[in-house]
C-alpha cells in the first residue's frame, strides 16, 4: 500500500512549554509535514516551533481557535495531502497514536477520525479530567448522539484526522472562529454524509495543557446545540445555512408548515391550556417534528421528537401524576372490605390463601386503576373538546386522516404512541395532561386528513 | 391450515362455549330481577294466558311499562319459555340468552359469507369466539333486554341481505326480517330504516336487474312498519325518544340547530372512543360489569390492527358493508343524552368484534412460531374468561343485587307462609314490586288487568305514563305505606326497607318484627313487622 501523505496541523496559542514534548511524541516519519499556526501568542511558541523545523504561520492578532484551524487547513491543503491531522500542541493528546488514528482514513474506510478520551470513567478521571467536565461531557455527548444518530463516546476531542476529500467539501471557512469550530466540523461532516469513526486514546490532563474556562465552556456547549438547531431548520427549509448541504427530500413546504401551525394553534386554544406556555411551545414544536418524523422520515427529527416527548411526559407527570394509583382512597378501602367477603363466599379456597387475598386486595386494585388510566384519555369527545363549531370542523379531517394513516403505519409512530399510552397509565384519569400528550398526534392526523382532502 | 372437519368441530365447541356462558346459572346471575325484566316477563305470561297484557290491552303494538313502552317482539316470543320453564327468572331471560347464541352462530355465517380469502374459516371462527366471550355479548344475553333479540334478528336479516347478492330471491325475506327487527328494539327502528336504502343504493347496479324483487322486499318491509304507523300520533311511539333524547333540553346560548349538532357529535364520538369500549367506564352498574369494559382491554391491540387492515381493503365487500353499518349503528344512540349506553349500540359492538377478530387473525399470521402464538392467544382467552367470571359472577352479583331487587325474589318465599294475613309492601322506591310478586305467584292476568286498567290516567298509548300504581295480589297490597292508617290495621304485616320503616318508626308504632330478608352476603335489606292488634290509633300520635 502506498503510504499516504499526512500533514499534521497544530493550532497554537501560548504553547511554548509543550510544543517540544508534543513534537517528539509524533512518529519520526510523520514529522516532515507539520504546520503550526500561531494565533498571536505572547510567549515564544513561534521560536520554539521554528527551532524544531516546523512550518509556522502567524496571526498578527488573536483570532480564536476556529480561525486558527481555518488557516491550518487552508495551508495544509496547499501541500496536497491525503490526510490532515489536527493535533493540539499542548501535549494533551498522545501523538504516538497518530498512526492508529489515520489508519481507517488511509484504508478509505472513514473520512474523519478522532481520538476519544472517554474509554472509561476511571480512565478519564485518573487521566486528570475534572469530574464536572467529565459529566458535562457525557451528558452533552448523550444528547448530541441522539440528535445526530451516532454513538460516539466523545464530541469534544481536539485530536482529529480528516481526509482531503472532506476538507475540500466541508465549507470550514464559513464556520465560527471560536471553540465551536470542532463541533461544526463534526455536524457539517455528518450532514454531508461523511463517515466518522473514533479510536480510544488515553486522557492526559496536566497543568501545562490549555483548558477551556466555565463561561467559554458553557458558550461552547450552547453554540454546539445551536448548530444542531440550525441544521434542523436548514433541513426544514426554513433557513439556508452554508455549513450544510442543500436540503433534499425532507424539506417542509412553507404552505404545509403554516397549515400545520394553524391546526396546532387552534387546537391548543381549543384545549385551553394557555396557562402553561412552556408546555404549549413544546407541544407546538413536537407537532412539527412529529410531522417531519412521520412524513419525511427524518432521523434527526425522530431523535429530537423523543427528547421533546420526554420533556412533555415529565411536565405531564409532574403536574398530573395519579397520586391514588398505588394507594387506596377511603371509598376504595370500603369497597375492598365488602369484596373480600364476596370473594370468600364465591371463590372459597381459591381466594382464601395468601396469594388470592394479596392479589385481590393489593395487586388487583392497582392493575384495575392502571388499566382505567391507560384508556382514560382515549376519549374522542374530549380530543375535540366539542363545544363550538371550530371543533366540528376538525372531525371529518381527523377521520379522513385516520384512514390515510392506516395506509402508512410505521414502527416509529407505533412506538411513539405506545410511549404516550403507557405514560397515561400513571396520570390522573380525566386530567387534561393526559389528553395533551396526544395533541401532536391528533394535529398530525387532522393535517393528514386535510392534506389528502 | 384447518381442514373442514376440524373447523366444524371448533365451531361446535365455540357454540357450546357460548351456550355455557349464556345459560350457566342464568336465573341467579345477575342476582335479582330488574323492573324492565319483570315487566317483560309478566306481560309475556299475561299474553300467553289471556292474549291481553297486564292492563288488559289485546295484543298491544307496544307494551306499556313503568313510565315507558317496551317493543313487542320479546314479549310475544317469551310465552314459550315461560310455558316450558314456569314463571322463573330463567324463563324470562331464556330468549335473551338464546339470542346471544344465535348472534354467535350468525357472526360465523356472516363472516364466512363475506370472506373470500384462504383464511375465511379461521376468521369466521375467531369472530364467533370473540363474540362468544366478549363481555357485552354475554352480559346482555344474561338479562331480559330486547336489544339482544333485536341484534340477533338484525344479523339474521343482514346474513340474508348478503346472501341476496348471490341469491336475489332471499331479498324479500331479508327485508321482512329486518322489518321485524324494528319491532324488537328501538335502535333497530332507525338502523334498519337507514340501512336498507343505503345497502340497495350501494349495490344498485346489481339490484337494478331485480327491480320487482326489490319492490316486493320494500313492500314487505313497509308492511312490518304498519303497526308503527298505527300508533305514530299517539305519543307512545316517540315516548322513549322523548325520555332519553336531548332534543327538549335548553340549548343555552347556542342556536338550537348548532346545539343539536354538537350534542350528536359529542355522543357519536363518545361511542367510538376506546376509553368507553375497552375499559371500565364507571360505577353505573346498570350498564357494565364492575372493573370491565364492554371489551377486554387487551383486545384494543387487535382492534387497532384490525381497523388498519380493514382500511387497507377499502374496495372489499366486507369493508363496504362494515363502513356502511358502523355509523348507521350509532345514529340512534347518538340521538340520546346518555354519555355511553352500550345496550343501544349492540350492532356497533358487533362490528368492533369483527374488527378485533381480523386483528387477531393478522397478528396470529404474523407470528413466526404458530404454536407459541396460539398458546398465548389461548392464555389470553382463559384470562379473559376468569376476569369476566370475577367481574360478573362475583362482583356484579353482589354489588347489584339491591339495585336488581334480589331481596324481593327472596321475599316471595317468605310471603307464602303468611297467606292468612294481610300484607302491605312499601313500593316507595321500587315501582315494580307488585308485578314481580304477580309474576312469581302466577297471578291471574285478567285480575291484574282489572286492578291496573282503572288506574290508567291516560289512554293506553299516550305520552303520559304514570308510575304510581297500587297492586292487590291476593292478600298482598303493594303501595307506599300510609302511616296514618297502616299500623292500625288488624292482622297485618308491613314490609319495607330501612328507609320505609325505620327502627324508630317501628318502635313508635308498636310494630313487632316478624322476619327479615337478607342479601346473599347477609345484610338485612327488608324487614317485615306485624301490627299491634291492640293499638289504639290516635291520629296525633301516629302521623309521622
Amino acid at each position: 500500500m502506498k503510504r499516504p501523505k499526512v500533514v499534521i496541523v497544530m493550532p497554537a496559542f501560548n504553547a511554548e512549554r509543550t510544543i517540544r514534548d508534543t513534537y517528539f511524541e509524533i512518529p519520526k516519519y510523520l514529522r516532515k509535514n507539520i504546520i503550526l499556526v500561531d494565533d498571536g501568542s505572547s510567549d515564544k511558541t513561534v521560536k520554539v516551533a521554528k527551532s524544531l523545523g516546523i512550518k509556522v504561520f502567524e496571526h498578527t492578532n488573536n483570532l480564536g481557535y476556529g480561525a486558527n484551524q481555518k488557516t491550518c487547513y487552508k495551508e495544509a491543503l496547499k501541500m496536497n495531502p491525503d490526510i490532515v491531522v489536527m493535533l493540539h500542541p499542548d501535549y494533551q493528546y498522545d501523538a504516538s497514536l497518530i498512526e492508529d488514528l489515520i489508519y481507517p482514513i488511509a484504508k478509505d474506510k472513514y473520512d474523519f477520525m478522532f481520538g476519544s478520551r472517554i474509554r472509561s470513567k476511571k480512565g478519564a478521571l485518573l487521566g486528570g479530567m475534572p469530574r464536572t467536565k467529565y459529566y458535562v461531557n457525557r451528558v452533552v455527548c448523550f444528547l448530541e448522539n441522539i440528535l445526530l444518530g451516532v454513538n460516539f463516546t466523545e464530541h469534544f476531542s481536539g485530536f482529529r484526522a480528516y481526509s482531503r476529500k472532506l476538507l475540500e467539501k466541508v465549507p470550514f471557512q464559513s464556520f465560527s472562529n471560536d471553540f465551536v469550530f470542532d463541533q461544526e466540523m463534526t455536524i457539517s461532516a455528518l450532514s454531508h454524509g461523511f463517515e466518522v469513526g473514533e479510536i480510544s486514546i488515553p486522557t492526559r490532563y496536566h497543568q501545562k495543557a490549555s483548558s477551556i474556562q466555565f463561561l467559554k465552556g458553557t458558550k461552547f456547549i450552547l453554540e454546539g446545540f445551536l448548530t444542531l438547531a440550525m441544521l434542523f431548520l436548514h433541513n426544514l427549509g426554513i433557513i439556508k445555512d452554508k455549513r450544510f448541504p442543500p436540503a433534499k427530500n425532507f424539506m417542509i413546504n412553507k404552505y404545509n408548515f403554516l397549515t400545520l401551525s394553524a391546526i396546532t394553534l387552534i387546537n391548543l386554544i381549543l384545549y385551553g391550556i394557555l396557562d402553561n406556555p412552556i408546555f404549549e411551545i413544546i407541544l407546538f414544536i413536537e407537532t412539527i417534528i412529529l410531522y417531519l418524523s412521520y412524513i419525511k422520515d427524518n432521523f434527526l427529527a425522530k431523535r429530537l421528537l423523543f427528547i421533546l416527548l420526554l420533556a412533555s411526559i415529565l411536565i405531564s407527570l409532574s403536574n398530573g401524576f395519579d397520586k391514588n394509583l398505588f394507594k387506596l382512597t377511603p371509598l376504595e378501602s370500603d369497597t375492598l372490605v365488602s369484596r373480600h367477603e364476596h370473594f370468600a363466599l364465591e371463590l372459597g379456597r381459591l381466594y382464601k390463601n395468601r396469594i388470592g387475598i394479596n392479589y385481590a386486595n393489593s395487586i388487583r386494585p392497582v392493575l384495575v386503576k392502571f388499566n382505567r388510566n391507560l384508556f382514560s384519555s382515549l376519549n374522542f369527545e374530549l380530543f375535540f373538546n366539542v363545544r363550538n363549531i371550530v371543533s366540528l370542523f376538525f372531525i371529518p379531517f381527523f377521520l379522513l386522516g385516520i384512514y390515510n394513516l392506516s395506509r402508512k403505519i410505521n414502527k416509529f409512530l407505533v412506538f411513539y404512541l405506545l410511549v404516550i399510552f403507557i405514560t397515561e397509565g400513571f396520570l390522573t384519569p380525566g386530567g387534561r395532561y393526559g389528553y395533551l400528550l396526544y395533541v401532536p398526534f391528533i394535529n398530525l392526523v387532522i393535517y393528514l386528513g386535510y392534506a389528502k382532502a | 391450515m384447518l381442514k373442514l372437519k376440524k373447523h366444524q368441530l371448533l365451531f361446535i365447541l365455540i357454540v357450546l362455549l357460548s351456550i355455557f356462558l349464556r345459560f350457566y346459572k342464568l336465573g341467579s346471575i345477575p342476582a335479582g330481577f330488574h323492573h324492565d325484566e319483570v315487566s317483560q316477563a309478566y306481560n309475556s305470561f299475561a299474553i300467553g294466558t289471556t292474549g291481553h297484557d297486564r292492563y288488559g290491552e289485546y295484543f298491544p303494538i307496544l307494551f306499556r311499562s313503568f313510565g315507558s313502552y317496551q317493543p313487542p317482539v320479546y314479549t310475544y316470543l317469551s310465552p314459550i319459555p315461560i310455558l316450558l320453564f314456569g314463571n322463573t327468572v330463567f324463563a324470562a331471560r331464556f330468549l335473551s340468552a338464546l339470542s346471544g347464541v344465535i348472534i354467535v352462530i350468525f357472526t360465523y355465517l356472516i363472516v364466512l359469507e363475506l370472506t373470500k380469502e384462504k383464511y375465511k374459516y379461521n376468521l369466521s371462527l375467531i369472530a364467533a369466539l370473540i363474540v362468544a366471550i366478549s363481555p357485552w355479548a354475554i352480559q346482555f344475553s344474561r338479562r331480559v333486554v330486547e336489544g339482544n333479540l333485536g341484534l340477533s334478528i338484525f344479523l339474521i336479516s343482514l346474513f340474508l341481505f348478503i346472501r341476496s347478492l348471490k341469491t336475489p330471491k332471499v331479498l324479500p325475506w331479508a327485508a321482512f326480517i329486518m322489518g321485524i327487527s324494528t319491532q324488537a328494539y328501538y335502535s333497530e327502528r332507525i338502523a334498519s330504516t337507514i340501512f336498507i336504502p343505503i345497502f340497495l343504493a350501494v349495490f344498485w347496479k346489481y339490484y337494478f336487474k331485480y327491480k320487482r324483487l326489490v319492490f316486493f322486499a320494500l313492500f314487505l318491509f313497509g308492511l312490518t312498519q304498519l303497526p308503527h304507523l298505527w300508533i305514530l300520533t299517539t305519543g307512545a311511539y316517540a315516548r322513549r325518544f322523548a325520555q332519553v333524547s336531548y332534543f327538549n333540553n335548553d340549548p343555552g346560548d347556542l342556536p338550537r340547530a348548532l346545539y343539536l349538532i354538537l350534542e350528536f357529535t359529542k355522543h357519536f364520538l363518545s361511542y367510538i372512543s376506546p376509553r368507553n369500549l375497552f375499559s371500565d367506564t364507571g360505577v353505573d352498574l346498570g350498564r357494565v360489569s364492575p372493573d370491565l369494559g364492554v371489551f377486554y382491554s387487551w383486545l384494543f391491540i387487535p382492534f387497532l390492527v384490525g381497523i388498519v387492515n380493514f382500511l387497507k381493503q377499502a374496495k372489499s365487500l366486507f369493508f363496504k358493508l362494515l363502513l356502511m353499518l358502523a355509523p348507521i349503528s350509532l345514529v340512534s344512540a347518538s340521538l340520546t343524552g346518555d354519555v355511553f349506553y352500550p345496550l343501544r349500540i349492540l350492532e356497533f359492538l358487533w362490528i368492533v368484534s369483527i374488527a378485533i377478530s381480523l386483528g387477531i387473525l393478522v397478528i396470529l399470521n404474523a407470528v413466526r412460531n404458530k404454536t407459541l402464538g396460539f398458546v398465548i392467544f389461548g392464555i389470553l382467552i382463559i384470562y379473559s374468561l376468569i376476569a369476566f367470571y370475577i367481574s360478573h359472577a362475583v362482583l356484579l352479583k353482589y354489588e347489584t343485587q339491591e339495585y336488581m331487587a334480589d331481596s324481593y325474589i327472596k321475599l316471595n318465599e317468605y310471603l307464602k307462609k303468611y297467606d292468612d294475613k294481610k300484607i302491605i309492601i312499601d313500593s316507595g322506591r321500587d315501582f315494580a314490586i307488585g308485578v314481580r310478586i304477580a309474576y312469581f305467584r302466577k297471578f291471574d292476568a285478567g285480575k291484574m288487568a282489572s286492578i291496573l286498567k282503572p288506574q290508567l290516567t291516560s289512554d293506553y298509548y299516550s305520552s303520559e305514563v304514570s308510575l304510581r300504581e297500587v297492586y292487590k295480589i291476593d292478600n298482598i297490597l303493594v303501595r307506599p305505606l300510609i302511616w296514618e292508617e297502616d299500623p292500625c290495621q288488624k292482622n297485618t304485616i308491613l314490609i319495607g326497607d330501612s328507609l320505609a320503616i325505620s327502627e324508630k318508626q317501628a318502635k313508635d308504632h308498636d310494630l313487632t318484627e316478624v322476619f327479615d330478608v337478607k342479601t346473599s352476603d347477609k345484610k338485612i335489606v327488608l324487614k317485615a313487622y306485624s301490627t299491634n292488634q291492640d293499638l289504639n290509633c290516635k291520629p296525633n300520635l301516629l302521623g309521622s
